[in-house]
Parts: C-alpha cells; sequence; structure tokens
C-alpha cells in the first residue's frame, strides 16, 4: 500500500510576480554554467590579472617598491582593457549556446508556452551574460579602486580620483553590454553554439584587421571606428579622462557602437520568436 | 456566450449560500439541485471566424469553434491547420481576422494570463538542454511563476505520474521517444493548468506506450477535470480519448460535433449480399447519393445517406427483382465518418 499519494493533484500555490520571471532564466543559466568544470577554471584565470593587480597596488602603495607605478585612473583603465581578453573568451563560451542550443533542442516552444514574454527571455539570456561579463570587468575594478582607497592612506588620492568609480562602472557596463548583446543576436542566428562563437570572434578579428589594413594604407588613425575593440577603447579614453589612442572621433565609435547595439536588438526581435512562420 | 449542448450534471450548495458560516460546528442543510449547464458555464474555448495567414497562404480560414469542457479531437490530415489552430489560442499566431477567448480571456490582448493557466505539449521533440527531468520540469514551473521549492515538489508528483518517477534524475538528452513523450507532457502539466493542449502526443510512440498515454490523457480530463483539447491524424486516439470533435481540413472547419452524433449523422452503413442484377441495384443507389463499396465474395458496403433506412434498401432491391441473401448493420468507425467528411468537401 503506498504511504505518498503519487498521483495527479490541482496545484493552487502562490505564483511569483510576473516583473521578475526574467530572473528564473538567468538563474537557470547560472547554474548549468556554474556546474562547468572548464568554465570554472577559465573564471579563476580571468580573476589572475585582477590578483597581480593587487599586488602591484600593494608593492606600490604600501612597501613603496615600484617607484615608477603611478595609481591614477590611467591604472584602472589598463587593467578593464586587459580584462577584455577575458570577456571575449567568456562572451563565446557562455555566450555562443544561449540561444542557439534552445533553437536546437526547440526549446522556444516550451518558453513560450509559459507566461514568458520574449523581452523576458532575451533579458534572462543577457543576465547570464552581464552576470559572467561583469565577474572580471566590474567587480574587480571595483574592488581595485576600494583597495588603493585603503593602501594610500592620505586623502589626496580619494579627493582626486572621486570620479573613478563612475568610470569604471560605465566603462565596464559598456564592454559588458555591447560583448553581451551582440553575442547574444549572433547565437540566435543559428542553431549551432560553434557556429555562433566563430561568427562573433570573425566579427571582432576581421573588424580589427581590417582596421589595422587601412590604416597602413591611409597612414592614419582616423579610420579606428571600423574595429570593435577601438571603438570601446576610444570611449574607455573619454571616460577615464586620458588622451585618445586614434584619431576617429568620439561620437563615430559611439555612434557605431549604438548602431551595432541596436541592429543586434532588432535581430534578437525577429530570431527569437515561438513560432517559425516560413512565408 | 454560453455552451449548449453540454450534459447536466447534479450540484451540491449550502443553503446558507450567501453568508458565512459562522462556525464550523453549525448546521446547515445541503440542498441537491439539477443544474443545466446551458446558460450556466462559460465555454472554454470561443472562437468565431478566426483567420491566419502565411504570406499569401491561408493556414486557418474563418475558424470558428466553441469548446464547453472535457476533452476535444482536432482532426485533420497532415497540414489541415491543427497545429496552427492551437498556437493561435496560445496566443502564438495572431489572426488576421476574427476574434476568440479562451478560459473567458481574448486571444489578442491577454496571452500571458491564457498561458499561465493552460499548458502546452508541443508536436516535435522539445527540451532544455544541459538537465535532468526533475530540473526541467522544476524549471518549467518557475518559468509558469512557482516558487523554486513549490516547482521542486511539484515535478517530483508529475514525473511520477506520468510514469518517469524512477528516469527522473536522467538526462532528458537521453531520453527515449516514448520517455520525451512523457516529459512533455509532464511540463505542460506542471503548473496545474485547467485546460491542456496536446500536439500529436502519441507521435513516434510503441503500441504498448501509445495506449498508456491515451489513458494518461484520459485520466486527465476524466479523473483530474483538465480540459484538453487533443490535435492529432490518428483516428483511433481521438475516437478512444475524446468526446467532442472537430474536423478541419485546408485550415476550414468541416464539422465539430460530438463523436457519437457526428458518427450518426453521417448515414448508416449496411453491409449485404445480393442474387440478381447487382449494377442496376448499385446504379439506383448511386443516383439516390449513397455510395457502394465492392469487397470479398460478393459483400457490398452501402452508406445510406439522406435519411434512407434498411426499408429503403429492401424496397429499392425489390423494384429491381433482386433478393437480398445477408443484410448487416455496422457501427460506423470515425475513420468512415472523417473520409466521408474529407471527400465530401
Amino acid at each position: 500500500m503506498p504511504i505518498y499519494d503519487l498521483s495527479y493533484r490541482q496545484w493552487s500555490g502562490v505564483w511569483t510576480s510576473h516583473p521578475y520571471r526574467w530572473w528564473v532564466i538567468t538563474r537557470q543559466g547560472i547554474n548549468i554554467l556554474g556546474r562547468k568544470r572548464r568554465f570554472l577554471v577559465l573564471m579563476i584565470l580571468s580573476a589572475l590579472p585582477f590578483l597581480v593587480r593587487c599586488v602591484m597596488l600593494y608593492l606600490s602603495t604600501v612597501l613603496g617598491r615600484i617607484p615608477l607605478l603611478t595609481i591614477n585612473a590611467k591604472f584602472f583603465e589598463d587593467f578593464l582593457s586587459q580584462q577584455m581578453f577575458f570577456v571575449f573568451i567568456i562572451a563565446i563560451y557562455a555566450g555562443a549556446g544561449l540561444i542557439a542550443n534552445d533553437l536546437k533542442a526547440n526549446a522556444l516552444q516550451i518558453y513560450f508556452s509559459k507566461p514568458i514574454t520574449r523581452r523576458d527571455y532575451v533579458m534572462g539570456k543577457l543576465g547570464v551574460l552581464f552576470f559572467f561579463l561583469a565577474l572580471p570587468t566590474l567587480v574587480p575594478g571595483m574592488l581595485l579602486f576600494f583597495l588603493a582607497v585603503l593602501f594610500k592612506s592620505d586623502a589626496s588620492f580619494l579627493e582626486q580620483n572621486y570620479w573613478v568609480p563612475a568610470s569604471v562602472l560605465g566603462y565596464s557596463l559598456l564592454i559588458i553590454a555591447t560583448y553581451s548583446v551582440v553575442m547574444l543576436a549572433v547565437s540566435s542566428l543559428s542553431k549551432s553554439s560553434r557556429f555562433a562563437g566563430i561568427v562573433f570572434a570573425a566579427l571582432f578579428f576581421f573588424s580589427r584587421i581590417f582596421y589595422q589594413i587601412l590604416s597602413v594604407v591611409l597612414r592614419s588613425t582616423r579610420v579606428a571606428w571600423v574595429s570593435l575593440g577601438n571603438n570601446l577603447t576610444q570611449i574607455g579614453d573619454y571616460l577615464f579622462q586620458v588622451s585618445p589612442q586614434y584619431q576617429s572621433p568620439l561620437w563615430l565609435s559611439a555612434m557605431v557602437l549604438g548602431l551595432l547595439m541596436l541592429g543586434s536588438v532588432w535581430l534578437l526581435h525577429h530570431r527569437v520568436q515561438a513560432v517559425e512562420v516560413v512565408k | 456566450m454560453q455552451s449548449a449542448g453540454a450534459p447536466c450534471v447534479w450540484g451540491t450548495r449550502a443553503a446558507t449560500q450567501g453568508r458565512p458560516y459562522e462556525s464550523n460546528y453549525c448546521y446547515y442543510s445541503i440542498v441537491v439541485e439539477l443544474r443545466l449547464d446551458i446558460g450556466c458555464r462559460a465555454l472554454i474555448v470561443d472562437l468565431e471566424s478566426i483567420t491566419i495567414e502565411f504570406g499569401s497562404q491561408k493556414a486557418l480560414d474563418g475558424v470558428s469553434m466553441q469548446f464547453a469542457g472535457g476533452s476535444m479531437g482536432l482532426l485533420g490530415p497532415n497540414g489541415a491547420g491543427k497545429s496552427t489552430l492551437l498556437k493561435t489560442l496560445l496566443g502564438f499566431l495572431t489572426p488576421k481576422t476574427g476574434r476568440g477567448k479562451v478560459l473567458g480571456l481574448d486571444i489578442r490582448s491577454q496571452q500571458l494570463a491564457i498561458r499561465q493557466r493552460v499548458g502546452y505539449m508541443p508536436e516535435n521533440d522539445c527540451h532544455i538542454p544541459g538537465m535532468n527531468a526533475v530540473s526541467f520540469v522544476a524549471y518549467a514551473g518557475q518559468l509558469a511563476g512557482m516558487k523554486p521549492k513549490d516547482s521542486l515538489q511539484r515535478a517530483h508528483e508529475i514525473l511520477h505520474y506520468v510514469g518517469l518517477g524512477e528516469a527522473r534524475y536522467r538526462n532528458v538528452e537521453t531520453y527515449s521517444g516514448g520517455m520525451k513523450q512523457r516529459i512533455k507532457l509532464a511540463q505542460a502539466l506542471v503548473h496545474g493548468p485547467e485546460l491542456i493542449f496536446l500536439d500529436e502526443p502519441t507521435n513516434g510512440l510503441d503500441p504498448k506506450g501509445r495506449i498508456e498515454m491515451l489513458e494518461l490523457i484520459r485520466d486527465i480530463w476524466n479523473g483530474k477535470g483538465i480540459h484538453v483539447i487533443l490535435s492529432t491524424h490518428l483516428l483511433p486516439d481521438v475516437e478512444w480519448v475524446c468526446r467532442d470533435a472537430l474536423v478541419l481540413h485546408q485550415g476550414r472547419r468541416l464539422a465539430a460535433q460530438k463523436i457519437d452524433d457526428l458518427k450518426q449523422s453521417s448515414g448508416a452503413t449496411f453491409e449485404c449480399r445480393i442474387k440478381g442484377d447487382g449494377d442496376s441495384f448499385r446504379e439506383q443507389l448511386r443516383l439516390l447519393g449513397c455510395p457502394v463499396q465492392d469487397g470479398e465474395d460478393g459483400v457490398m458496403r452501402v452508406l445510406l445517406v439522406n435519411g434512407l433506412g434498411s426499408d429503403s434498401l429492401l424496397r429499392i432491391a425489390r423494384d429491381h427483382g433482386i433478393q437480398i441473401r445477408h443484410l448487416v448493420p455496422l457501427k460506423q468507425s470515425l475513420e468512415d465518418v472523417f473520409l466521408q467528411v474529407i471527400g465530401e468537401s
């Protein structure tokens, strides 16, 4: 005789509020990726530059062993620019399959048969990338500034650099948003995560190579805006108030990134559908 | 709109209805009343002249349907518009013309509220990658708005119910075809829907698995009180599980009735063997619009339509000087009716 009724019973519990439904998707994505050992190794590796910077900061400020190292806004911008390599790898590892795998497994029908909108779905998936891309950028960037304030016992550092956290926040968010939205849009193009990863990598590499060819031919860095990475650097230089590395106008870099983001959102809007309609 | 032709049900109500009970021990009498469903219950699905177009192709052409509850089978050959109809009810597709309600909610403006209260088992193989069955079903519950703890508990219950209790910690990607059908059903049921759409639920199942799945579906609407709309091109499945049927063909509604009524309305079939000039007899029947099909050993199947009965058959035989040696009424199968309806269209 069964000790527990295993038959179907109607459910009459309490529903969660709809505005946070996207968080379910984000949480699940973080759980799945967090269980992958190789991904964890990658995340640990991405923390190494932060540890090196911490040691440098300590040696420079507390022990005074690195007299040539200046702790200023550029120190933090350099750190974030350095982290872009890891951001690129993590975006591909975590993001290439986010939508592509759902398309392959026909999972969109499952999602949209529940009270989930396309916006919830995209926000949920973006949340996964935001989380994993914030870990090597925004979080250590802010921690680094906090440590600098701690190690520099005088108030003059804080007086001179009080605006740097806002720059760290702005630059990190720009990097995270660009990589996340573009990666997600590329992921929605195909059922193959490998294909999505290759296309995303090609987008960054080829734009960089194209810029290098153009800069040699024209003997100028005015065409830096054709490279996605250069556009981020240009805006980063502006945010951290350092002299720009390239001669291309700031507004052009901002416009290129803006258009890229808008195009990606448009692509997501058209590719993420409950029903694939062939007209 | 109100349901029409729904059966009478016996209901109970407290005589003190309208004021709160004073205590758990207060005495009140129970009045048993006969309530006619006609005029009392709102329709579960109410569609009016729904048209869905994919480019120049009309997937649904002015389809109307009323479903008062219970179980309904959507019948039709491949490409008839069955899956499109289900996707329209879920709000995946927006109709070009027409209006409709599911559980009293508008299909154009209240899709999320509809999906909160219905379950959907898609036709094709689908799952969420990288999860075992418990995680998958619990995740489906959370997507519907259940709290993580509730959804996990519920996932275990549902997986036992659909017969996957032993395999619930296995990765869904390693499941067999039959198990994948069950897990799709589980994810559709996890949030306790009032209405469930099943799109070809017995696809790819072996005979035993098919019977088990159909029994499960029957239990869902018969024992658990969940309304079921079943889309399939397998007529015996509908005949076994459903009470009502909607026949679609090339996006148009051909018939919508109770299956028993559908069988009766399509006429009576007789198997007969004759002695004499069969050609003139056949010709006369054909003139009256009754199809005749010749079988083995001189046995013919005659479908009598337009109110004709066995007496008419005997009269025609007598008029043509024919002896009827064998005359047996045949029970119409849904397949006969379906082929007839499709053929007429």
